[in-house]
């Protein structure tokens, strides 16, 4: 039996037919093929074999026992839920975008932000701001021009003496009560 | 080859209300203004259809029923984003539907994982191969032959062959061209074929030829 290449086209629509899935046109037009190509009459028959077997196979399982029905456990779940709440769309990148901009915001902080014991760089005198920064910040406390030489409500607040930031005045060191080691003084 | 629909939609056991409560577009607008019992009409509407598909893909009954539990849950949170000018039908089959293959999937990775470990009780039988121990009902010998098919091809057979929706309404529901799913349902149906009369004729896998493995991979 010969197969032409032409014949793959028709196959398709020999397909097509078999679920009565084709319209008038390429009926008439795969008709007049079939009529003189004994191979694609021998694949009609095959494919319409195939699809009777997947037909019944639709038949068989068409009204199956779905059970009872899914609503009564649907509402009680549904109640904790919004309808078209765009949850799913929420939850999953939030945290990971918070975390990678913690992340950033402390790789900054570590690379590029002041060292708390030195002065914010607005603070920093003009001369330390130079294109030698990094030779410049190891400069002599006491030069001319350095952080001593600032008036003392312009120098810089160490953290661990005020909560407030760089600009909080400087409060007087409390000084902690002395006790008397002395046994006469009790 | 065009597009056209002799077989017309009211062969196909179409995608529509069957319980009362209003159209579908009315009862998805009274979900959304807050009204949780028009969710119970689309639920009633539906869940029979949604359930008796899943069961064509998973066979099991509980896990079918699993899975359109999941799927109308999904279509509640995700209203929001259903298109009120398109049909309901189709969009929450489409949930049903790729939940129900991502499903697939997964437990298809856990059989290829099993396949490695020493007990054969997790092997899983080659469908293409009739087991000669077995006296398969036609309806097992189709799903077996439907499973070894790819799944693009597998799903619009069980689609359109087992469930009958028209080819729009698969269109629609995996998100695709009309013309495409033609393309697609001829060569699924050719495919189906070849791989049904091999089974008949009881050849073994190993005697497959060289094109039909290929279509398989495909
Ligand atoms: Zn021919």
């Amino acid at each position: 039996m010969i197969w032409k290449p032409k014949c793959a086209r028709y196959r398709l629509l020999l397909a097509l037919e078999a679920g009565h899935d084709l319209d008038e046109q390429d009926h008439a037009e795969l008709g007049c093929h079939v009529a003189q190509c004994p191979a694609c009459r021998e694949y009609r028959n095959q494919v319409q074999a195939g699809y009777r077997a997947l037909e019944q196979a639709g038949r068989a399982g068409c009204s199956p026992d779905t059970g009872p029905s899914l609503w009564p456990g649907v509402k009680v779940a549904l109640s904790v839920r919004q309808p078209g709440a765009p949850r799913e769309l929420w939850v999953g990148w939030v945290p990971a975008v918070a975390l990678a901009a913690a992340c950033m915001f402390l790789i900054y902080i570590v690379h590029t932000g002041p060292s708390f014991d030195e002065p914010p760089r607005s603070l920093r005198p003009r001369q330390i701001q130079s294109a030698f920064e990094p030779f410049a910040e190891v400069a002599p406390q006491n030069v001319p021009g350095s952080v001593s030489d600032l008036p003392p409500s312009m120098r810089p607040v160490p953290h661990w003496v005020s909560d407030g930031g760089w600009n909080t005045p400087l409060e007087p060191v409390r000084r902690l009560p002395t006790y008397s080691t002395d046994p006469r003084s009790f | 080859m065009k597009v056209c629909m002799s077989k017309p939609d009211t062969d196909s056991t179409e995608i529509q209300p069957l319980v009362g409560g209003g159209s579908d577009a009315r009862l998805v607008e009274e979900v959304r203004r807050g009204d949780r019992e028009a969710f119970g009409h689309l639920v009633r509407r539906y869940e029979e259809r949604l359930i008796s598909v899943i069961m064509r893909f998973v066979r099991d009954r509980e896990t079918a029923r699993d899975l359109a539990q999941e799927t109308l849950f999904r279509a509640y949170e995700r209203l929001d984003q259903f298109d009120p000018s398109r049909r309901f039908g189709p969009w929450l089959f489409r949930i049903g539907v790729n939940l129900t293959l991502d499903h697939l999937r997964q437990r298809k990775r856990r059989i290829w994982t099993n396949l490695f470990s020493d007990s054969p009780a997790d092997r899983v039988p080659d469908p293409a191969t009739p087991d000669p121990r077995q006296a398969l009902d036609l309806e097992q010998e189709v799903r077996a032959v439907l499973d070894v098919l790819p799944e693009k091809y597998r799903t619009v057979l069980v689609l359109r062959d087992l469930e009958n929706f028209s080819t729009s309404e698969i269109a629609a529901i995996v998100n695709r061209r009309e013309p495409t799913i033609r393309w697609r349902l001829a060569e699924a149906r050719g495919l189906f074929q070849k791989v049904w009369l091999r089974r008949q004729q009881g050849k073994s896998a190993a005697a497959f030829d060289e094109g039909l493995s290929d279509d398989l991979e495909a």
